[in-house]
């Protein structure tokens, strides 16, 4: 017969989860920053005139979103030390959490670098040209008009990539960290009862994620200029 | 690479080679029986009322939730689900509890990742079908299911069709946490020889590039899949 839900085994796993919370919200947070930083790093090369500069940023992007962020996570985490020592001893790379922050970091990276291209394309030539004319330097031009107008394209299309992030960072209990994911694991294997200890751990991933989306929509709002919408 | 590089790589070529046709087979098995029941749940979802909620509770559920979260949810409640179905072979050995092969676990949750993603993809397709074509059907007198399946369906198909190939080269990416389960995919094999040689960065550096290599052929294949061109006038 099917068992139904166990409500004791559901109250029993909410603050054994809930302990874990923060260690997901810090690996997202955490890998949020490098990939913000790095993609935007990125997708600026990535949309140079240069072609010496560009090949190579698009070349990179290709091949961190085209494998899979499991593979690049042990390739951190267990191959880095390998072929460079100084790793091992490092405090950050000889930590689990940190090799899953750098990994999900770097993978975000990639993604990030995409929009940023995508939304810096969205930038009329026009508005750039006329800038050019009024005499602006180009240092002026990408802070004042080009950086503020591509955030705001970019930013509703960020929101899927922090909640994409968010899963992601379940990812990290395969080495070692004990996220939500770990700890429903282990709590899952420990209880008898894995159908409550996930529930738990779903609903609290859902929280997580609408919390993170509500915070972006929230800052698509109050930098929307009024009378003025994208698409 | 080096010849020491080589040297050490050969031998577990073979190995390798398999665990890369297991993650194909997989990702491949998961999309093709994603197709159906993405259409389903798009079907579904298009319907209305208690059956339309449903199926958009599942599709956000689903989409929201970690993929590793769904496989572990998924291998630890199916044996509880097989000792319900089958209940003979669960009085046999009460102590025992029933486990699911991993192989069919990674594939149930693989075909329900993709299923949600696919239905998304399928309902845009299906609400971009003009409603003029659906009316001249009702009125030559098809049923709603005859005007679905063959009307609305396929010429909705060649506007899902480029998402629906990208997702198989997805799915081939997403496959590498079932190895988590004890699947003996691309990875597993690829973590196994790391561990018995002194080469980590190596091979998990030559199963990515295998992935890598099998999501472009996968991306290929269905590219060139049901392209059929001018069969459907609009």
């Amino acid at each position: 017969m099917l068992s139904t839900v166990d409500f004791t085994a559901l109250i029993v796993a909410i603050p054994v989860l809930l302990s874990a919370l923060p260690v997901t919200l810090g690996l997202a947070v955490g890998a949020a920053i490098l990939g913000i930083l790095a993609g935007i790093a990125l997708g600026l090369l990535a949309a140079s005139p240069h072609h010496f500069l560009a090949a190579p940023a698009r070349v990179v992007g290709v091949i961190i979103r085209g494998t899979p962020l499991l593979v690049q996570i042990y390739l951190i985490y267990y191959g880095l030390p390998s072929i460079w020592p100084a790793a091992a001893t490092s405090s950050l790379l000889a930590s689990p959490t940190g090799c899953a922050i750098l990994a999900l970091g770097i993978n975000s990276a990639a993604y990030t670098a995409d929009i940023v291209r995508g939304s810096l394309r969205s930038v009329p030539p026009s508005l750039i040209d006329a800038a050019r004319a009024l005499g602006l330097s180009s240092p002026t031009i990408h802070v004042h008009i080009i950086a503020p107008l591509a955030l705001r394209v970019a930013l509703p299309t960020y929101g899927n990539e922090i909640v994409a992030l968010l899963k992601a960072t379940a990812l990290a209990s395969l080495i070692g960290v004990v996220d939500i994911a770990g700890a429903a694991r282990r709590a899952a294997t420990e209880s008898f009862t894995p159908l409550e200890v996930y529930v738990v751990a779903a609903a609290l991933y859902l929280l997580a994620a609408a919390l993170l989306d509500a915070a972006v929509a929230h800052l698509t709002r109050r930098l929307s200029c009024p009378g003025h919408t994208h698409h | 690479m080096t010849v020491a590089d080589l040297t050490v790589t050969l031998p577990w070529l073979p190995s390798l080679l398999v665990g890369a046709s297991t993650t194909f087979l997989l990702a491949v098995l998961a999309w093709i029986a994603a197709l159906p029941l993405g259409l389903i749940i798009a079907a579904a979802r298009l319907s209305g009322g208690v059956i339309a909620l449903a199926a958009r509770s599942f599709v956000v559920i689903v989409r929201a939730l970690p993929e590793l979260l769904l496989l572990f949810l998924v291998a630890d409640t199916s044996g509880t689900l097989l000792a319900a179905v089958t209940p003979t072979a669960g009085t046999a050995s009460p102590s025992l509890p029933l486990a699911a092969p991993p192989f069919a676990v990674a594939l149930v949750t693989l075909t329900l990742i993709v299923a949600a993603q696919a239905a998304e993809t399928i309902r845009g397709a299906l609400l971009s079908v003009s409603t003029d074509i659906l009316d001249g059907a009702r009125a030559l007198g098809s049923t709603e299911t005859q005007t679905l399946l063959r009307v609305r369906v396929p010429a909705a198909w060649p506007i899902a069709r480029p998402s629906l190939a990208a997702l198989a080269q997805s799915s081939i990416k997403a496959s590498g946490y079932v190895s988590a389960i004890g699947v003996v995919d691309l990875l597993r094999v690829a973590a196994t020889a790391a561990g018995s040689t002194s080469s980590p960065f190596l091979f998990y550096g030559l199963a990515a590039a295998l992935y890598l290599a099998l999501g472009l052929i996968v991306a290929a294949l269905f590219a060139a899949l049901g392209r059929r061109p001018h069969r459907v006038a609009h």
